[in-house]
């Protein structure tokens, strides 16, 4: 199955409010995992999950993060010392924070990923504001290919000045559709309210 | 044209309070967030920002609530689009965009048009934004080692913020739509 089937499978299942809540309550529960085990399963799942969503990710990119992240931990030594490379001191404290920190990240990002997608739609008048500026991404973004990098400006002055006084303006501020009432109880909100649950356990046990 | 870069800060005044036009520079962010996805990057990790030009155009146009609105669907928006609301990365983005946005703004109100271009704005959002990003960063992310990271990424901004200041100069002095959007909208008021 190719990434785009994935994704159309993905927002297919799951209603895009409740997924976007329960990325809500996974993130919550993420950064109140206590141990470094908990948060590493949480890492994994929500890796997995969100390859299955049919999001673009990167595993290169993730693992440089991480690397990253866990290094500039290093650099101020922390604890007890585990190893030593010549002026390079590996201490217990400055790796777990490190990983605790790296992991926790990279966590967020993938529960993220797998849990949003442009179909969301806000509540309230923020959400209708937000509906008005996706429109005009919209209407912006069917002029793209028009963009070239040697007349860059002069072609996104174009584009802005042709969307915005015409047919953007003349629409007004009709539409006012901010939030989407929500939908019927579906199997997939069982899945939903089951991953919140299990990641709750290592809490609930500890 | 009728300019308020010619005359000391005047914020024009609209029937809607700006949303619609903020709504349309929310979009251009977007949009601008997109284009600069797909751009060849200098040195990995290091973004031009473009997404922020209409927050800078936006200095001048919008009334405050307005202007502020258009920051945070700004950082909302892509953070939804780019699937990263949920992460630190989104609320690096909201607290480097806020500080900017407040801090070009209070620089306009200091100091006008004439005064101050939009290359000096820039870089002062783009300093105040990294230093917010720096303090975030030193809590959540890479513990007291934050200080090794400072002076590059601070040095980073002040690139990135001259580059996007310049662009942003050009622009304006050089658009039809931003000189239609002062004219009708002074019209409207």
């Amino acid at each position: 199955m190719t990434r785009p089937e994935r994704r159309e499978r993905w927002e297919a299942t799951f209603d895009s409010s409740r997924l976007a809540l329960a990325g809500v309550a996974l993130s919550t529960i993420l950064l109140f995992q206590p141990s470094l085990a908990g948060r590493v399963a949480m890492l994994a799942v929500a890796a997995a999950v969100a390859w299955l969503s049919g999001r673009r990710l990167s595993p290169v990119t993730a693992i440089i993060v991480i690397a990253s992240i866990v290094c500039a931990n290093l650099l101020v030594p922390l604890g007890r010392k585990l190893v030593s490379w010549g002026p390079l001191l590996i201490t217990e404290t400055a790796l777990f924070e490190g990983l605790r920190k790296a992991v926790t990240f990279e966590a967020l990002m993938f529960i993220s990923k797998a849990c949003l997608g442009p179909n969301l739609r806000l509540p309230g008048r923020f959400g209708t504001f937000f509906a008005e500026a996706l429109r005009g991404y919209d209407r912006i973004l069917e002029h793209k290919g028009s963009v070239r990098l040697a007349t860059f400006m002069k072609d996104i002055d174009e584009i802005l000045d042709s969307v915005y006084h015409g047919q953007y303006a003349s629409r007004g501020n009709r539409g006012e559709t901010g939030g989407v009432p929500w939908s019927a109880v579906r199997k997939s909100d069982g899945l939903l309210a089951a991953a919140i649950m299990s990641a709750l356990i290592p809490i609930i046990i500890h | 044209m009728k300019s308020t870069r010619s005359s000391a800060r005047r914020i024009p005044s609209y029937p809607d309070g700006g949303r619609r036009l903020a709504a349309f520079l929310a979009a251009l962010a977007f949009f601008l967030s997109t284009v600069e996805y797909m751009l060849p990057r200098p040195v990995p990790f290091m973004r031009l920002g473009l997404a922020n030009l209409p927050i800078l155009i936006a200095v001048d146009l919008l009334p405050f609530g307005a202007y502020m609105a258009l920051a945070v669907v700004k950082v909302v928006g892509m953070s939804v689009l780019t699937g990263s609301l949920f992460s630190y990365v989104a609320l690096f983005s909201l607290a480097g965009t806020l500080a900017s946005a407040l801090v070009m703004r209070g620089l306009r109100a200091v100091a006008g048009p004439r005064a101050l271009s939009y290359i000096g704005l820039c870089v002062a959002g783009a300093i105040a934004s990294n230093m917010v990003q720096v303090v975030l960063a030193r809590f959540f992310v890479f513990g007291p080692s934050a200080r090794f990271m400072a002076p590059a990424f601070l040095a980073l901004g002040l690139v990135s913020g001259l580059a996007l200041g310049t662009f942003a100069e050009a622009f304006a002095s050089s658009s039809t739509w931003l000189s239609r959007i002062r004219g009708s909208d002074h019209d409207q008021a």
